[in-house]
């Protein structure tokens, strides 16, 4: 009688460790001390056993070493050529395609150079310096909420860590987020437009005065606008919007807007905007003498 | 009779253990064998600086710096009395590690860039979040550092702290009005004479500086920091066992404390079901083996020294004289950025 010892055990110790094996292996040798052989056909058995074990035990050593050498091959780039017979060739089809694209640009003139300029930048997508956002006319309503902004531009509660008071507003002009800031590291953000003459200036500041629908004026070359004007105070279509808070400069405010999608954006004409909906979330919760403070 | 199917285990042992001894360790890991044939930690201190290291009435070291120094020593020999401090100057400090007359370095220094990529140091962790601040006169009704614009301001001349104002003063659109002096001591000096309306320095030290005016109470120091100063302790490169090794024994300071595990309560800890906390005093695992040290070296330092609040709180938090607010130096959880990774 044999039995294939290497096979079973092959199989009972798949995917086992070290600790696990050698218990497998102890249980197989007390089964067969358990099981009541003639005392030569035990140590027989036992041989055999003994025998599987060394030859699976060699096995896995094997494997390791192997593993172990292509690991070894891996980390030694030296004595591997191809991936720098790779490179070599990727750079000769680099500058050959680089010369044949210089030669169908240089025949079809500078248009196609023009083309590949105006590819959007992520500075243009964000909105920066040197983009202004145009406004909807004056009596034209865009709407009052923010839903059609994209996420991070609605209005929120997000962790924000400061120094700078709770019940203070803080506006964040590089990145366009206004904040009202809350206890426990918290924070109300809001999306914020900003015209040129407000992003700069200096850090503290405070509300003067709140205003429900205000008055809007048009500035110089907008006296055209008069009749959009009429309609144009104190309601929807209002360029100032719903809300304003004035601050302690001329001409510095947080207010709202009739062009929901230029909050993000550098904008021609006012100063802080919110959209109408924002602005009045935001109205609701302070008071004259609030604490704004300019970051960035 | 199963002798030989143990043969590959102790082989496998062999082999790791070869490999242990001949390279699996930097040359350098010697620090912590040292240390334990000394019977010594050789801990390199501040010469006297209120709340972080300094001489009490008795002749003992006290403070901030020297609770992490004895956190140490508890966590290798079980006795937290097993420290030689080594007072230094600013000058000497690093070069005292260097040439291996001391073993760590916990003397309020900044963990900087250079520091480490060019004396051959590593900072262990941030045991003290500290920054440059402002102090003036209560009476002034200023609550924030955006109002001192027009104020003129007591600093130190060539040091960075004067850089940091100036950057500061010029990007919030402030008119800057300076007075620089020699030393702290003519600083403090020349606004205690109401020469200039704000004394600067970082925030720890200002807290230290106000003790010593006429009317410690009638002056205030601002929330504001404008500058980073991670105060951390610091040991030689190339000793990763012995790197490891400080650095988690402070960072069980911290856990201790986020897992509420007091000096007062360790003997409870040690019995407690959560598998946090059971890890961090060693009923669980075998950290402290790993590290080289006992299993319950976490256990054995707070109960030595307390959980990272209690050093706070007893050397410059509000037990003590300086009653610096924890700020920064809160945990995580607390609205501060004390923040260890975890024992797992």
């Amino acid at each position: 009688m044999t039995v294939d010892y290497y096979s079973l055990l092959t199989k009972a110790v798949a995917g086992k460790d070290a600790v696990a094996r050698d218990q497998i292996y102890k249980d197989a040798f007390s089964l067969i001390t358990r099981s009541h052989l003639a005392r030569e056909a035990a140590s027989a058995h036992a041989a055999a056993l003994e025998d599987a074990v060394q030859r699976i035990e060699d096995d896995i050593a094997g494997e390791e070493a192997n593993s172990a050498a292509a690991i070894n091959e891996v980390l030694s780039t030296s004595r591997n050529w191809k991936p720098l017979v790779i490179a070599a060739g990727a750079v000769v089809t680099v500058i050959a395609l680089s010369a044949l694209v210089y030669g169908y640009v240089a025949i079809k003139g500078p248009g196609i150079v023009a083309a590949s300029v105006k590819a959007p930048s992520p500075k243009a997508q964000r909105g920066r310096e040197d983009v202004v956002m145009a406004d909807l006319k004056p009596g034209v309503d865009g709407g009052s909420s923010g839903e059609v902004l994209p996420f991070a531009l609605q209005r929120q509660v997000v962790f924000y860590r400061t120094t700078v008071v709770p019940g203070s507003i803080v506006v964040d002009r590089e990145n366009r987020f206004l904040y009202l800031i809350d206890a426990n590291n918290s924070a109300r953000r809001y999306g914020i437009g900003i015209a040129q003459e407000c992003l700069k200036g200096g850090s503290l500041s405070r509300v003067m005065n709140k205003l429900e629908w205000p008055d809007w004026r048009p500035s110089g070359a907008n006296t055209k606008d008069a009749d959009a004007l009429i309609g144009a105070v104190g309601r929807p279509g209002s360029p100032l919007g719903a809300r304003a808070l004035l601050l302690d400069k001329p001409a510095l405010l947080i207010h709202g807007t009739n062009s929901p999608k230029t909050i993000g954006h550098l904008v021609a004409s006012g100063c802080i905007r919110l959209v109408n909906d924002d602005v009045e979330d935001l109205y609701r919760r302070v008071s004259v003498e609030t604490r704004v403070v300019f970051v960035s | 009779m199963f002798g030989f199917t143990k043969r590959p285990l102790i082989l496998r042992v062999i082999v790791l253990l070869a490999f242990v001894l001949a390279g699996g360790l930097p040359a350098g890991a010697q620090t912590l064998k040292a240390v334990k044939e000394r019977g010594m930690l050789n801990c390199g201190v501040s010469q006297g600086l209120l709340g972080f290291s300094s001489m009490d009435d008795e002749n003992a070291w006290t403070g901030f710096d020297v609770d992490i120094c004895r956190a140490v020593a508890a966590a290798i020999f079980g006795d937290p009395a097993k420290v030689t401090f080594v007072p230094l100057d600013a000058a000497a400090r690093f070069a005292a590690l260097q040439s291996n007359q001391i073993d760590l370095l916990s003397r309020n220094s900044t963990w900087t860039m250079s520091r480490e990529s060019s004396l051959g140091l590593m900072f262990a962790g941030v045991a003290y979040y500290d920054g440059q601040g402002f102090l003036l006169r209560r009476d002034a009704g200023i609550d924030t550092a955006l109002q001192l614009g027009g104020k003129t301001v007591c600093t130190q001349t060539g040091t960075t702290s004067e850089l940091n104002l100036s950057d500061y003063f010029r990007a919030n659109d402030m008119a800057l009005k300076v007075l620089a002096v020699g030393t702290a001591e003519e600083s403090r000096k020349a606004y205690d004479d109401r020469k200039c309306d704000v004394l600067t320095s970082d925030v720890s030290q200002l807290y230290a500086e106000r003790l010593k005016l006429s009317a410690p109470d009638s002056h205030i120091i601002l929330p504001e920091v404008i500058s980073k100063e991670p105060l951390a302790p610091a040991v030689r490169q190339g000793d990763d066992q012995w790197f490891n090794l400080i650095k988690w024994t402070l960072y069980s300071l911290i856990n201790a404390e986020e897992l509420g595990v007091k000096s007062a309560t360790i003997d409870d800890a040690v019995k407690s079901p959560n598998p946090n906390i059971r890890r961090l005093v060693g009923t669980e695992g075998e950290f402290g083996e790993q590290l080289g040290i006992a299993k319950d070296w976490a256990a054995r330092a707070v109960r030595a020294v307390g959980n990272y609040g209690e050093i706070y709180e007893r050397n410059v938090g509000t037990q003590s004289r300086l009653s610096i607010p924890r700020g920064l130096n809160a945990l995580w959880t607390q609205g501060g950025i004390q923040y260890a990774p975890p024992v797992r």
